[in-house]
């Protein structure tokens, strides 16, 4: 009889094993999905530059952006996921909720015009960043990727990749009227 | 349009996945042919429909149909045909969808390739495997449909194929991958058919064997494919990087390779009953497993897909499902299964174990390489990303081996229950003469001996001495499976030698070099001769040319993409029998030199042929003519 309950007890353990195994598969893929886009920028002021702007070519400098909430938006001609994301900076802009300035991320300003010609230009100002110096220090993967600036220029929210109406509504919406109401 | 039937073509094949396993299942639990029989055809449905699945997405790659987002990611006007099919399993959505189809044929091999086996059996199997496709099909379906469209505002241009993937070793090398690992998910279903029925015997065994190495020759093929590639492709000479993705792929093997094993003493002596059931088992976790690491974006490596969580958890699901699901039925069905054989001293059975134990050991040394990072990152909460080094499984894996290689010396003359002593005893002076050997060669061929070099040496050839001399014994009496088995183990006992030779002797240098500058490496001497640059369609580079040995010229490349502005090394290897010489072309550097990586790699051929040799034996060893099929079946009717 004990022989029986050993036996049972020793098949039993590959499954022991393998509740540890997906136990830690499971911590790991926890801690991925809050690590997988690891902000060092947020919560941080937004970084100092000095250019152009896309169509009349004036100054622009980290002054210009700060005193209002700003979403700041990494975009290119070449980029497929700014296509995607651009119908719903149309929206925003449209329903003024918020002014968005967009950083010409290692485009040519040719290209640039002609894509915002054909598709509407949501933007309130255009930061050309030609060399992606400015992207470096907002530690930018590619394009797209969309920060929510603070009146006091500090960096609020970031999203990697295409900006989803979700995300909008779930990251960025909400610390907008909570700040709102705050100052 | 395109695009819609092969989503409607998936969603087919899904349904039919369903079909095999509600037939399959039930057919083997109320013993009704009719039923069965309809899971073979419904296997046959799915295979057609996902192959039109696979085949459109194929279609609209050439079509440059950029309102398909998965082609605007992974594809561009510019590349060549060719790449553009490769770019269909280039990333994660498209190399699932082939994945699945894969699983579809050979769920549609063993419907109609193993009829003979007994109905209860076959209807188990089948259904085990329509479950596998369910899910496969699921995830694909719902969370990774490489069919979803890019509307409105379709992009003119795509974002090409990521440059390392645009080459001919990853043309084949992920398909070779995908049959070995869905292989052993056949193994897989006969493990739990076999717990289901209640019934292991030599004849169960005889029925699983040539699936197991069908599975493991193009799991090794892949494998080697795989290393090969990142020989050339990814620069400066390495061939293995116990990178996660790579550990991922070859945990399943070892265990494999440990199944195999197991799976000879279940047939010809009934014994390990339990243990081959529960390798069955643990060879497609392992699969499973890897298959979550690499797509969820839980590890970091070179090889990951795009991350994204939605997909992690759905796939740590189905792990968690088919993995859990089958430990539990084993926990409760394989007391059932246990017998005792009885077997003495240096039995053929006790290497048997011996070889099971230690790849074993090996098999969970890597995982816990692998996984190390994820517990230290939860228990110690570290900020930066912790990765374990070649440095740990160098130091843990090499000995297992060594140990491994000293059981395999003794395997082709022992015997099964009790091997006499005067076997071992003559077995031990090759042995000597071996070692002898091994230290002498290095002393000869090259400047210096290394102890753990000779030792590796000396045991391989041991190994080769012991194969040809039972070769010779047996030579009247010779089968496929004995000439398969010692073949592999000559092909194990081959790459033993290469990896040894090549990672110690091998000399590798940088140099900062003008042009017309020679210099020289391990007694050859190589010139700079010139640097041009090179364009095509879809990149821009500097090719250098270096002479060597007189008339002998190699041409490593560096090569900037600009839509991904991404680099890549394109080194220049002479291949050779004894060694490889291989040059990595920097770049640029400053007052115009160039930077220069010279290698000179002794026996690293040999690492490869020795593990295809390894491969082409278990095909020999599959076609012995007691797998050949016996009709079971039409005997039980008659």
């Amino acid at each position: 009889m004990q022989a029986r309950i050993k036996t049972r007890l020793l098949l039993a353990t590959p499954l022991i094993g393998f509740g540890i195994l997906v136990f830690f598969l499971g911590i790991g893929f926890g801690l991925a999905k809050h690590q997988i886009h690891p902000s060092a920028v947020l919560n941080e002021p937004f970084p100092e530059f000095e250019s152009k702007t896309l169509f009349d070519e004036a100054q622009i400098t980290r002054e210009d952006l700060v005193g209002t909430f700003q979403l700041v938006n990494v975009w290119a001609s070449w980029c497929d996921g700014c296509i995607v994301e651009h119908g719903l900076f149309l929206e925003l802009a449209k329903s003024e909720v918020i002014s968005i300035i967009g950083i010409n991320y290692r485009d040519s300003a040719d290209d640039a015009k002609t894509w915002l010609y054909e598709r509407g230009n949501p933007y309130e100002k255009i930061v050309v960043d030609p060399h992606g110096e400015l992207c470096v220090d907002l530690g930018v993967y590619g394009a797209p990727e969309t920060f929510l600036v603070d009146p006091e220029g500090i960096i609020r929210a970031k999203q990697v990749g295409v900006l989803t109406l979700t995300a909008w509504m779930e990251k960025f919406e909400p610390l907008l009227e909570a700040q709102v109401e705050q100052y | 349009m395109i695009p819609e039937l092969g989503h409607f073509s998936a969603i087919m094949g899904l349904m039919s996945a369903i079909g095999i396993a509600l037939f399959g299942f039930f057919g083997a639990m109320r013993n009704r042919s009719s039923w069965v029989d309809m899971s073979i055809r419904l296997s046959k449905v799915q295979v057609a429909v996902l192959a039109m699945s696979f085949l459109l997405l194929i279609l609209a790659f050439l079509d440059d149909d950029f309102s398909v987002l998965y082609v605007a990611n992974n594809s561009n006007t510019a590349l060549p045909w060719y790449y553009k099919v490769c770019g269909v399993w280039g990333a994660h959505e498209g190399s699932f969808l082939l994945w699945t189809l894969i699983t579809a044929i050979w769920t549609v091999l063993v419907a109609t390739r193993a009829r003979h086996i007994p109905l209860k059996l076959h209807g188990y199997v089948l259904g085990t495997l329509g479950v596998l496709s369910v899910m496969f099909l699921a995830f694909l379906i719902f969370s990774s449909n490489p069919f979803d469209r890019l509307v409105p505002n379709v992009p003119i241009q795509g974002a090409d194929l990521n440059p390392v993937l645009q080459d001919i070793g990853q043309v084949i090398h992920p398909p070779m991958l995908y049959i070995g690992y869905v292989g052993f998910g056949v193994t897989f279903a006969f493990g739990i058919a076999a717990l289901a029925t209640g019934k292991v015997d030599s004849a169960w065994a005889r029925w699983v064997r040539p699936w197991v190495n069908t599975a493991w020759l193009f799991l090794t093929i892949g494998i080697v494919l795989g290393s090969w590639w990142a020989y050339y492709e990814l620069g400066w000479g390495g061939w293995w990087f116990w990178d996660p993705v790579e550990n991922a792929s070859f945990m399943p093997w070892l265990a494999g390779t440990a199944l195999i094993h197991s799976l000879a003493a279940t047939e010809k002596r009934g014994a390990f009953k339990n243990w081959t059931i529960l390798l069955t088992l643990l060879t497609f976790t392992l699969v499973l497993m890897g298959a979550f690491l690499v797509r969820s974006g839980v590890l970091s490596s070179v090889h990951a897909f795009a991350v994204d969580p939605q997909r992690g958890l759905i796939l740590l699901t189905i792990f968690v499902l088919v993995a859990g699901g089958s430990l539990v039925l084993y926990a409760f069905r394989a007391h059932t299964l246990n017998t005792q054989v009885q077997y003495w001293g240096l039995s053929r059975e006790l290497l048997l174990l011996i070889n099971n134990a230690l790849l074993v050991v090996a098999v969970f040394t890597i995982l816990l390489g692998t996984l190390y990072p994820l517990g230290h990152e939860w228990f110690v909460g570290g900020e930066e990303k912790l990765s374990v080094g070649e440095h740990y499984f160098n130091a843990m894996f090499v000995p297992t081996m060594l140990l491994l290689s000293l059981a395999l010396a003794i395997a082709p003359i022992s015997r099964w229950k009790h091997t006499p002593m005067r076997l071992v005893s003559n077995a031990l002076i090759f042995l000597g003469g071996a070692a002898v050997l091994a230290l002498l060669l290095p002393w000869i061929l090259a400047d210096g001996v290394h102890l753990g070099v000779s030792c590796a040496v000396a045991l391989a050839i041991w190994i080769i001495a012991t194969h040809v001399i039972a070769w010779y014994r047996q030579r009247n009496a010779l089968t496929l499976g004995f000439i398969g088995m010692s073949v592999a183990h000559v092909g194990f006992a081959i790459a033993v030698i290469g990896v040894a030779v090549t990672s110690v002797y091998t000399v590798s240098r940088d140099f900062r070099l003008e042009i017309g500058d020679s210099i020289d490496v391990s007694g050859t001497t190589y010139t700079l001769v010139d640097v041009q640059s090179t364009e095509s369609p879809n990149f821009i580079g500097e090719r250098a040319r270096f002479d060597f040995d007189d008339r002998r010229s190699l041409f490593p490349e560096r090569r900037f993409y600009p839509i991904r502005e991404q680099i890549t090394h394109e080194a220049a290897i002479a291949p050779g029998f004894f060694k490889d010489r291989y040059i990595t072309f920097a770049g640029p550097l400053a007052n115009n030199t160039w930077g220069v990586e010279i290698e000179d790699k002794p026996l690293q051929r040999w690492i490869w042929f020795g593990a295809l040799l390894a491969g082409l034996a278990a095909l020999v060893a599959m076609l012995d003519k007691r797998y050949r099929r016996l009709s079971q079946r039409d005997v039980e009717t008659k």
